[in-house]
């Protein structure tokens, strides 16, 4: 249950750690997002800038008070499969998007939920290391 | 219909009921048994949340999937009733430093099996174990934990040979 | 009268149904006075409001229902391994009755019976009973059908298994009495503040309306009272389960009222039911 002023950890390596729900996307209004809803966010805290790091992360690396989209990938709220079984995280946690959808980062450093496969993130499902 | 019970003069005819549906016992009891046999033909799930001899919380279970995916977790509470189809087991893990639930319906036809990987020598006290949750009691990765385990007792028979 | 001026008027037919009606000829002079035409009979209008046309408009199903217990609620698991919330119902020795025609009572209808009472029932009720040649009942219910084709002849009993897997019903019955309710339980009113001064009102209704205009509360105002306990249907529930032997129906969902109320079950009347009209305009 991802409102406004949600915080959400991120889970990838984009630069962001901890970033705040400013809105949810394609929703009516009074909802909320779950596991695979985007949301619009911004970044709260985030990794200090080291020169070392090159490549693809470099270019998309955010900082605090930047804005962008993110794609919730677990929630602590318990969410029902139609199997019947229930899930529940211990944290909120999304993953940095761009406009088009691809991830900003290139690495991904947790588990995320089974929905997203089945929502065609596929991209997010094959950087995790694990599913749940 | 046509036994008659009681005939008197000027008195309407008081026909015999149908004959008992279910030899009598209560429709709800009665699905409940007729669709466990449906989903547990060899008992097997029944005897293993069975309150004396089954499952416990703090026993470490693998559940496996028709798709062959399977799930492994720290038994947190089941959820029982008198022949309950609705049965679910609790099960808690940490997946990469996070804490992650999933209750599983016992009888779900998409289940191949459940397996006990790990039981512990001492339990806690109580029957439902929300309350470890980010505490010190807390699971830990459960597969490494339940190695660990195996590797002790495998030490402590060695020696004791 | 045949020789006489009329002779005309009548030829072309009424004189009320319009058309060329009168036509006169003035050949000699003619005196005609309007009060000379003699008064006709018309056909009587329809009447929307009598049971006659009520059963032609009203839209019915074909054949009655059952009645039922409902027993209590459920797990379902589909083949494909999904789970639902479902309700059981037993169907106990439900019994046609009696019927009532359109010659007796101006309509057609089934009554049932079902769950056997062998105790405290009077000859009257007995009576009724012994005509229909089936054990005294203790619920009697009555499906209206839409014509004599859905007679089900007295006696019968109606099995569970009348109704076929994935087919939709409608549940009715009496839902759960909550007593005296407030309107935040009643009607869903959002109540007042928490805080900012609210005194003992938290959950009070607030407002009733305008002060000197319209200076009274108009009627129909929500207000706090008597919930729940009354007539109740849910519609379109999935039939999941169906055993005539066993006498067990399950249903999709929920239904109202409490475990061991007597529920009617009946055909999707959205999506089964049909007028007598209806069918005479082939929709």
């Amino acid at each position: 249950m991802i409102y406004l002023k949600t915080l959400l950890n991120v889970i990838d390596n984009s630069g962001a750690q901890v970033v705040e729900c400013i809105k949810v996307l394609r929703h009516g209004p009074r909802n909320f997002a779950k596991v695979g809803d985007e949301i619009t966010v911004v970044v709260k805290k985030a990794r200090p800038l080291q020169a070392e790091i090159t490549g693809q992360a470099a270019n998309n690396r955010v900082k605090r008070r930047d804005i962008c989209r993110a794609i919730v990938v677990r929630t602590k709220s318990p969410f029902r499969r139609p199997d019947g079984s229930v899930v529940r995280f211990d944290d909120n946690a999304c993953v940095l998007v761009n406009k088009s959808g691809d991830p900003l980062g290139t690495r991904i450093s947790s588990v995320v939920a089974k929905e997203l496969r089945d929502l065609e993130f596929n991209k997010i499902v094959s950087l995790a290391p694990k599913t749940f | 219909m046509c036994n008659v019970l009681t005939i008197y003069i000027d008195t309407p005819t008081v026909f015999e009921p149908l004959p008992k549906k279910r030899n009598g016992e209560n429709a709800l009891s009665y699905l409940q048994k007729e669709l466990l046999q449906r989903y547990d033909p060899t008992g097997k799930r029944r005897a293993l949340v069975d309150s004396k001899t089954g499952l416990r919380a703090g026993d470490v279970i693998k559940v496996t999937y028709l798709d062959r995916t399977d799930v492994v977790g720290r038994v947190l509470g089941i959820k029982r009733g008198q022949n309950n189809v609705g049965t679910n087991i609790l099960i808690r893990n940490k997946i990469n430093r996070i804490g992650s639930e999933i209750r599983i319906p016992l009888f779900s036809p998409k289940l191949r099996n459940i397996e006990v990987l790990y039981k512990p020598e001492e339990y806690l006290s109580r029957g439902k174990q929300y309350y470890i949750r980010n505490t010190k009691l807390d699971v830990d990765d459960v597969e490494a934990y339940v190695k660990r385990q195996q590797h002790k007792l495998e030490k402590a028979n060695v020696s004791k040979k | 009268m045949n020789n006489s001026i009329w002779a005309v008027g009548r030829k072309s037919g009424s004189l009320f149904m319009g058309g060329n009606g009168l036509v006169f000829t003035r050949n000699v002079a003619q005196i005609t006075s309007i009060h000379a035409i003699p008064s006709m009979r018309s056909e009587a209008p329809v009447i929307n409001h009598s049971l006659e046309v009520s059963n032609l408009r009203k839209s019915l199903l074909g054949r009655p229902g059952l009645l039922g217990i409902k027993r209590g609620m459920i797990t379902w698991f589909t083949e494909k391994g999904e789970q639902f919330a479902a309700t059981v119902i037993e169907i106990d020795s439900c019994e046609v009755i009696k019927h009532k025609t359109l010659e007796s009572d101006g309509y057609w209808s089934v009554l049932l019976g079902q769950v056997d009472k062998l105790k405290n029932v009077n000859e009257k009720e007995l009576a009724k009973f012994a005509a229909a040649g089936v054990s005294p009942k203790q619920n009697i219910g009555e499906f209206r059908v839409r014509d004599e084709s859905g007679l089900i002849p007295v006696g019968t009993e109606l099995k569970a298994d009348y109704f076929a897997v994935g087919q939709l019903v409608d549940v009715k019955a009496v839902s759960k009495g909550k007593g005296f309710a407030g309107v935040m339980k009643r009607h869903g009113f959002a109540g007042l503040n928490a805080s900012h001064g609210v005194s003992k009102a938290h959950r009070s209704a607030g407002g009733m309306g305008g002060n000197q205009d319209p200076g009274r509360v108009l009627p129909g105002k929500k207000m706090a009272g008597r919930m729940g306990g009354n007539n109740c249907t849910v519609y379109n529930n999935e039939v999941l389960h169906a055993d005539g032997e066993a006498g067990i129906l399950v249903v999709k969902g929920q239904i109202p009222g409490p475990a061991r109320a007597f529920v009617r079950v009946l055909d999707a009347t959205k999506l089964y039911g049909k007028s007598l009209n209806d069918i005479k305009n082939g929709m």
